[in-house]
């Protein structure tokens, strides 16, 4: 693997030419050892670069402000996500209200037509069924 | 697209005139920075693409509204939105769990500084990284950062020659010191 020691620097750190990128790429399709040194090594890097630049963010003098403003936007951002979804619940509920009035008047009509109670326990049941069907959909 | 290396300046302004380049580049220089911390943090892989993905939008807001100081550096405020934001997560999660304790912003921030610290002392990368030189660890950023040898070159006061050495250099010694370590070949299981 020292041989192509230099290579793999280049090709990690985007140092090489188009053509020599390809030609370096089919290298490592013919080559399973190569192509497991380049991932580890490309492994190693991604890590320390993720750290390289979280360190560097920390070390912004302004980080406290940053971050002062960064929970307003986020408080600002949630309050109006939560007041989209009231909104969105109010209308449920006065779907639901609705629905639930229109089935009383339903079977306090089936219940004046006959003074059978038999059609009214049918009524009652399917009304019921329903409304339970209804809920679930809601 | 794929040698666009904005300065903090261009970045921001492509940020609000919404250029696909801008996130591409976003995502390339902080995604991992932001799985990290997340991770770190008890936190899962699709948390930290979660809190990525809000603290884009907030960015968003914030630079469209002009809410941030003109002396932040992008990564300073980027990675604050994303850490206040997993810490508003971390707080929703807690109070939504019989059990847990739902604690204040302040504390939680400080329980990820502190992991953060911890994390420090005992992880192989952070370890490899504080056995570098100072300047290797600028060539290294500066290269995973995207930039051009010639410009490393420019602003460490080098020649691309030596620029170039001291790549292969500090490349081979961070390698060596990583893999040195006795918990290295468990390490990315």
């Amino acid at each position: 693997m020292e041989k192509y020691s230099e290579q793999i620097v280049d090709y990690l750190y985007n140092d090489m030419t188009e053509p020599q990128r390809k030609d370096f790429e089919k290298l490592m399709e013919s080559d399973a050892e190569l192509a497991a040194e380049v991932q580890e090594q490309r492994d190693i890097l991604k890590g320390v670069h993720a750290r390289l630049v979280y360190q560097e963010a920390m070390e912004d003098p302004y980080i406290e402000e940053a971050n002062w403003l960064a929970r307003r936007a986020i408080r600002r951002r949630e309050k109006e996500l939560l007041a989209k979804s009231l909104n969105l619940s109010k209308g449920l509920i006065v779907v639901r209200l609705v629905s639930v009035a229109a089935i009383i008047i339903i079977i306090f009509a089936a219940n004046l037509s006959t003074a059978n109670l038999t059609p009214l326990r049918s009524v009652l049941t399917r009304s019921t069924k329903y409304f339970v069907s209804l809920w679930r959909i809601l | 697209m794929e040698n666009y290396i904005p300065d903090d300046k261009t970045l921001m302004k492509a940020i609000r005139a919404r250029k696909d380049e801008a996130f591409v580049y976003l995502h390339k220089q902080y995604y991992d920075a932001v799985k990290y911390f997340v991770t770190k943090n008890s936190g899962s892989e699709e948390d930290a693409e979660d809190v990525y993905g809000e603290g884009i939008a907030i960015l968003m807001e914030m630079l469209d509204d002009g809410e941030y100081i003109i002396k932040n550096t992008l990564a300073g405020l980027f990675i604050s939105v994303c850490k206040n934001k997993w810490v508003s997560v971390l707080r929703k999660r807690r109070s939504e769990s019989f059990f847990m304790e739902s604690r204040s912003w302040a504390v939680l921030l400080h329980n990820i500084d502190r992991d953060i610290k911890k994390d420090k002392e005992q992880d192989i990368l952070w370890k490899g990284i504080a056995m570098l030189k100072k300047e290797c660890q600028k060539i290294i950023k500066y290269f995973l950062d995207g930039k051009a040898m010639k410009e490393i070159a420019t602003i460490m006061g080098y020649t691309a020659a030596t620029v170039r050495t001291k790549k292969y250099e500090c490349n081979k010694y961070l390698k060596k010191v990583v893999q040195d370590q006795p918990e290295y070949p468990g390490y990315w299981e």
